[in-house]
């Protein structure tokens, strides 16, 4: 096809007709979207897991803390529970936690309250903070009306790199620094 | 004669082209439409966009993947609908190719918001590579048949398929 000038005109206002339909299109599903996002997201947060922000946002109401905390409560002896799949936990976990993947919560729910009896903390992790696991499973916690749940936002990745103690079929590397054993797991 | 079965195949040929990847463009955007939670964290797991761009992105691009989409099949204002494939795949390849370069694993988000397998990126560039060929062939259509634009006149060409 030879391109004159006014194909190449055509061919570029029509663009803008499509991409300003499609603008249209993007907002007006968003708009009404069980699922929308605000125009603002929190992605460059300083420590915890970024996130699209708004009504919907896998965050939303939870309380993330750091390594230092989670330690703390791990020496307190809280539960930790694992909330990637199956197959991650059996690789390697945090020392203690139990395997509580987000998608089979429903199905666990009885063990999951057994675990928490006595109004035990909860500290939920998942791989890192680009994962969003840990965050759904707390919001369902919560919803259960289990209060005392806290999200360990750097998760797996942040607590191998910090080296302390996991275990796993991976193999249980040397911790760089070994920290109190929990009291119960 | 001879030339005018050509055209007829060039045209049909173009005709498969723009409702296969009219069809395409639709089903990739249905998933994001559905949940622009999952497509945002998609983005940000592409670490190319400021942080203020990301939202704002996860609404519009699937708006306009089902425009462009719809746009391909119905044939109207094909061109346009054409060039926006096409740079959108171009954009969707730099993005691939650029974090292929610098090693980072992440979720292509294409047509669902599974995790991608390791080493998928090297067939999704491949994948998109050939959906940018098909794409600029039917932007670089002589004429689109059995198109709205023929019927309103915005394309040369009284019939369905023109023999001229």
């Amino acid at each position: 096809m030879k391109v004159n000038n006014h194909t190449l005109v055509r061919t570029l206002c029509e663009t803008v007709v499509v991409l300003i339909i499609g603008l249209l299109a993007g907002f007006s599903n968003n708009a009404l979207s069980s699922r929308s996002i605000p125009l603002m997201g929190q992605w460059d947060k300083a420590y915890g897991v970024p996130s699209p922000g708004g009504m919907h946002d896998p965050t939303r109401g939870n309380i993330e803390i750091g390594l230092g905390e989670a330690l703390r409560l791990f020496n307190e002896g809280a539960v930790f529970l694992d909330s990637r799949p199956d197959e991650s936990y059996a690789e390697r976990h945090i020392r203690g936690a139990r395997s509580v993947p987000e998608k089979q919560l429903a199905a666990r729910m009885e063990e999951v309250l057994t675990m928490l009896e006595g109004d035990k903390k909860a500290v939920v992790y998942c791989q890192g903070m680009e994962c969003d696991e840990a965050h759904l499973l707390a919001r369902a916690l919560r919803e259960a009306c289990l209060n005392k749940t806290f999200v360990f936002a750097g998760g797996m990745k942040e607590w191998e790199a910090a080296g302390y103690p996991v275990e796993g079929a991976g193999g249980t590397p040397e911790p760089v620094e070994q920290p109190a054993a929990p009291s119960e797991s | 004669m001879k030339h005018g079965g050509i055209r007829l195949l060039d045209q049909s040929m173009v005709l498969i082209l723009r409702l296969f990847l009219g069809g395409l463009f639709i089903f990739a955007s249905l998933h994001k439409l559905g949940d622009p939670v999952s497509f945002s964290r998609i983005i940000y797991g592409y670490k190319i966009l400021p942080p203020w761009a990301i939202n704002i992105l996860a609404i519009v691009l699937p708006g306009v993947e089902l425009i462009a989409g719809v746009l391909l099949i119905l044939g109207f204002l094909s061109r346009g609908a054409a060039l926006t494939t096409t740079l959108s795949l171009g954009v969707f390849i730099c993005a691939l190719g650029y974090n292929l370069a610098r090693g980072l694993e992440f979720d292509c988000g294409c047509f669902s918001f599974a995790h991608s397998p390791k080493g998928a990126a090297v067939d999704l560039l491949i994948r998109d590579l050939i959906l940018l060929a098909l794409s600029l062939r039917v932007l670089l259509a002589k004429r689109y048949a059995c198109s709205l634009d023929w019927l309103f006149g915005l394309e040369r060409g009284g019939k369905c398929f023109a023999r001229e």
